[in-house]
């Protein structure tokens, strides 16, 4: 006897690169003036022809000097995040928003190769503005968005290095997150090692992590700390998980921990 | 996965393949994975399946995994018995495979299905859980896994049986 066999199998089979990236797009945002006045958009070419949107809100006044670069993470974009731009205004310095490509109202898709054109187009357009000073550049990424500010770390050193919640490539998010010990190449093109360039990074590092993070493991800080070679500070915040950080922390205990940290730089 | 509707689904994995029976208690065959292959992984199955009573089939496979930068093996044992309704079948057991790699798991489980045989044609519907003992959290999509534990496969198969059928 022979038999022909033609198996359509439903099981846990990934594909990480399109749930890495999750880009939330949108036609606008209405963002709003409640706790900051004023904002400009920015419009920003890349060397390979997309469209990037970006914000700049002006300082308060502490320290305009200072530009925060924010990175936000996978599923969000500047609207979405706008309340975590609203709790950093407070701290007096310039803040850029940036949607790279595919999220937001920018084009293109998210690719590793792609995001890395978004942040060098993104540091070279702002330093052609006189109220931005190459010296005084904080990059901050959330999430996702950490991965993007270590990479902008590794292209261009900034004057301090913050990530929150963010993990440490995404070989080991794949490790940790199977079963059985799928390489990373079988499941997601795009690495993201972060844990290997933050070794070669000697700016200020400052690390957020929530200790109950059920989504990128606590444990991930903790590595980016010990790899980093130049100074550096975790601040685990206790029971707060991927999404409630500034939360738990308390907005005012949230701002300290990032004033204190980079002022003294 | 897959996103459609609004929804997250695990990512459908195509499978074909062609079995030989040798003698009446013997048959040997190999797979092969069109999904895999979409993903860049070559994934192939080859295997052997012996019937010491006709109820009962005790079957060997051994999965071989590459994308050319990494590779995977795992071998596959399979336990199952059968029940005629009819022309029909149902059938329920177990499997156990190792996965080679760091760290090196074993992935068992409980199955069941049932093979409605429509002239030679057969259309099989199976469920697994695989490796019930491991609690996935916090990363893997729970709908999956009963209690949290494990992952369930359902398997939906068409065969067509050419040559002379008991």
């Amino acid at each position: 006897m022979s038999r022909v066999l033609l198996l359509i199998l439903l099981a846990g089979c990934q594909s990480l690169d399109g749930f890495l990236y999750d880009p939330l797009e949108a036609d606008g945002h209405d963002l709003s003036t409640a706790v900051i006045p004023s904002h400009e958009d920015l419009t920003i070419r890349t060397p390979d022809g997309e469209t990037l949107h970006a914000v700049f809100v002006p300082s308060s006044g502490r320290r305009p000097e200072v530009t925060l670069i924010y990175l936000h993470g996978q599923s969000h974009h500047i609207g979405k995040s706008w309340p975590r731009i609203e709790y950093l205004y407070p701290l007096g310095y310039n803040i850029v928003a940036l949607d790279p490509r595919g999220y937001g109202k920018s084009t293109g898709t998210p690719t590793e190769k792609g995001l890395q054109i978004d942040l060098a187009a993104t540091r070279a357009f702002l330093l052609d503005r006189p109220d931005v000073d190459a010296k005084h550049l904080v990059y901050y990424g959330r999430s996702f968005g950490g991965a993007l500010a270590i990479e902008l770390a590794a292209q261009a050193a900034p004057a301090a290095l913050i990530t929150e919640s963010t993990f440490t490539s995404v070989a080991a998010m794949v490790k940790d997150g199977a079963y059985v010990d799928l390489p990373r190449s079988f499941v997601a093109n795009d690495r993201w090692d972060s844990i290997g360039k933050i070794r070669d990074i000697a700016a200020p590092y400052l690390v957020l992590h929530g200790t109950a993070d059920p989504y990128v493991q606590f444990k991930y800080a903790g590595e980016l700390v010990a790899a980093h070679r130049g100074p550096h500070q975790l601040v685990a915040v206790s029971g707060a998980d991927h999404g409630n950080l500034p939360e738990v922390m308390g907005q005012v205990e949230y701002r300290r921990s990032i004033a204190s940290f980079v002022d003294a730089f | 996965m897959l996103q459609a509707l609004g929804l997250t689904i695990p990512t459908p994995i195509l499978m074909a393949g062609t079995a030989y029976g040798v003698r009446d208690d013997l048959e040997v065959g190999v797979r092969g994975d069109a999904t895999a292959s979409a993903y860049g992984v070559a994934h192939v199955e080859p295997g052997v399946a012996w019937h010491p009573i006709p109820t009962v089939t005790l079957a060997g496979s051994l999965h071989l995994l590459s994308d050319f930068q990494a590779f995977r093996a795992a071998p596959l044992v399979t336990g199952v018995h059968a029940w005629r309704l009819g022309h029909h079948l149902v059938y329920a057991g177990a499997d156990v495979a190792v996965a080679f790699g760091n760290p090196t798991r074993v992935v068992a489980g409980p199955l069941a299905g049932t093979e409605l045989r429509l002239g030679r044609w057969g259309l099989a519907l199976e469920l697994k859980w695989l490796a019930p003992y491991h609690d996935v959290e916090p990363l893997a999509p729970t709908w999956i896994s009963p209690a949290h534990h494990g992952y369930l496969s359902a398997i939906v198969g068409v065969s067509r049986y050419v040559g002379e059928v008991r």
